[in-house]
């Protein structure tokens, strides 16, 4: 499965979504995850990937890792990934 | 009772568009509603489940097409849950005025009210003092010299023991308890409770010579302030020398504990199954999450919020939101369950090493 489909999946569990329910341009608002479900999706995404997200729960907005979108959720999970073989 | 539109909307301070004459029975969800129904739909969330319904009036969300929505009317609410507020309050029964039962005991000391409702099988002790224009249901039980203000709501089944003081406006659901006795209990030597917190857990918990728990009354009493609601089968512990009291505008769900001499400021929430233990002092607007706890003895200041499930075991500053059992601020929970949940990737990490 591509980065990207993973991605999308444990955002979908999250929002008890199917997979086919998320569109790449959804903000997680549009798809109803909250402050707690956000932090909740980061630590999936941390535990699948081996990755740490350089995320602010306090502030979801201010770190480095983009949520402004799936797209932009895909894009920095890929290159976290990408740092990670370098 | 039918309603117009536009009644409807002047009530809840906001504006109608469309047949504003059409008359409506009742609300409704938008799927289950029919022809006569005024279909609530605040959010875009509710706008596919209008086509499933039949309704031709509706409150929508700032925006909404209502037209295209399939609606000849339309409320439009900036603030869904408020004109929730007015608009249930407009559409509810009022409740059945039928006097005084004859099938209720009243001691002649009591003093009732004008246009007082009292249910069957109540029994009214001696010197009650009950407001203008209160109604109780039936099968409510009320001490000697209980007070009650002027147009409280007393639903059925609840008890108000001595030394209870109710402000104007209180509602009580079915099953408050309101003045039992404080669970307050004292051994002759220092208890294991009393050891266990004074050294945090180091001292050997033994037997003690005499395990009695020897009782402490309550002889305090509760005072409630004005426009407090309690929820069903929630109770408030009388205080031992002074009264428990419970500030105006506090609403308590069912299913909470408040005990003995707790003092609760004014405009609080407390959800159900929280519960606060004797003698803590809460502030006012304090927000206490569903199944939160607040040891004794403790003070949280003004508004305060504590998120479902919190423990609090130490004084709480106003203005802050806890989280977790202990309850920390909620940042730092967030904080430590992150890492928390990272610990289990960072040991394998440096096991590798």
């Amino acid at each position: 499965m591509s980065i990207k489909d993973q991605v999308i999946a444990i955002i979908a569990e999250q929002a008890m979504l199917e997979p086919s329910d998320i569109q790449m341009e959804n903000t997680l608002e549009d798809i109803g995850i909250d402050s707690l479900g956000l932090v909740e999706s980061i630590f999936a995404i941390e535990e699948t990937f081996d990755i740490s997200v350089p995320f602010n729960a306090n502030d979801p907005t201010a770190g480095d890792f983009d949520i402004s979108s799936v797209a932009a959720i895909v894009a920095a999970v890929e290159k976290l990934k990408s740092e990670q073989a370098a | 009772m039918a309603h117009r539109v536009k009644d409807i909307a002047a009530a809840l301070g906001a504006d109608a568009f469309g047949a504003v004459e059409l008359l409506v029975n009742g609300a409704s969800e938008p799927a289950s509603a029919g022809p006569d129904d005024l279909a609530l739909a605040m959010s875009p969330a509710y706008g596919a489940a209008l086509g499933q319904g039949r309704a031709r009036a509706g409150v929508v969300w700032p925006g909404a097409d209502w037209q295209a929505l399939g609606l000849e009317a339309a409320i439009i609410a900036p603030r869904a849950r408020l004109a929730m507020a007015h608009l249930t309050q407009m559409l509810d029964a009022d409740l059945p005025r039928t006097g005084i039962s004859p099938q209720a005991a009243i001691d002649p000391s009591a003093q009732i009210g004008a246009n007082v409702t009292i249910g069957a099988f109540c029994v009214i002790g001696a010197d009650v003092v009950i407001g203008e224009g209160a109604w109780i249901a039936d099968q409510v039980s009320i001490a000697p010299g209980v007070q009650i203000g002027a147009a409280c709501q007393i639903h059925a089944g609840v008890r108000l023991q001595r030394g209870v003081h109710l402000g104007a406006r209180v509602i009580l659901h079915p099953n408050v308890v309101i003045g039992g006795d404080g669970f307050s209990f004292v051994t002759a030597e220092p208890s294991n409770v009393e050891k266990a917190r004074e050294t945090l857990g180091e001292a050997a918990m033994d037997a003690p010579d005499d395990p009695t728990w020897h009782r402490i009354h309550s002889l305090g009493g509760v005072v409630i302030g004005d426009d407090v609601e309690v929820g069903a089968n929630a109770c408030i512990d009388a205080g031992t020398i002074r009264p428990t009291r419970v500030g105006n505008g506090t609403k308590i769900d069912s299913l909470v504990q408040v005990g003995h001499n707790v003092i609760v400021g004014a405009h609080c929430l407390l959800c159900a199954q929280a519960g606060v233990a004797g003698s803590t002092v809460i502030g006012d607007r304090v927000v206490v999450g569903g199944k939160a706890g607040i040891a004794d003895n403790l003070k949280v200041g003004d508004d305060v919020v504590l998120g479902g499930g919190s423990v609090v075991l130490s004084n709480v500053p106003a203005g802050r939101v806890m989280m977790g059992y202990p309850a920390t601020k909620m940042q730092v929970h967030i904080e430590s369950y992150k890492a928390l949940r990272r610990l289990p990737r960072i040991l394998r990490d440096l096991a590798q090493r």
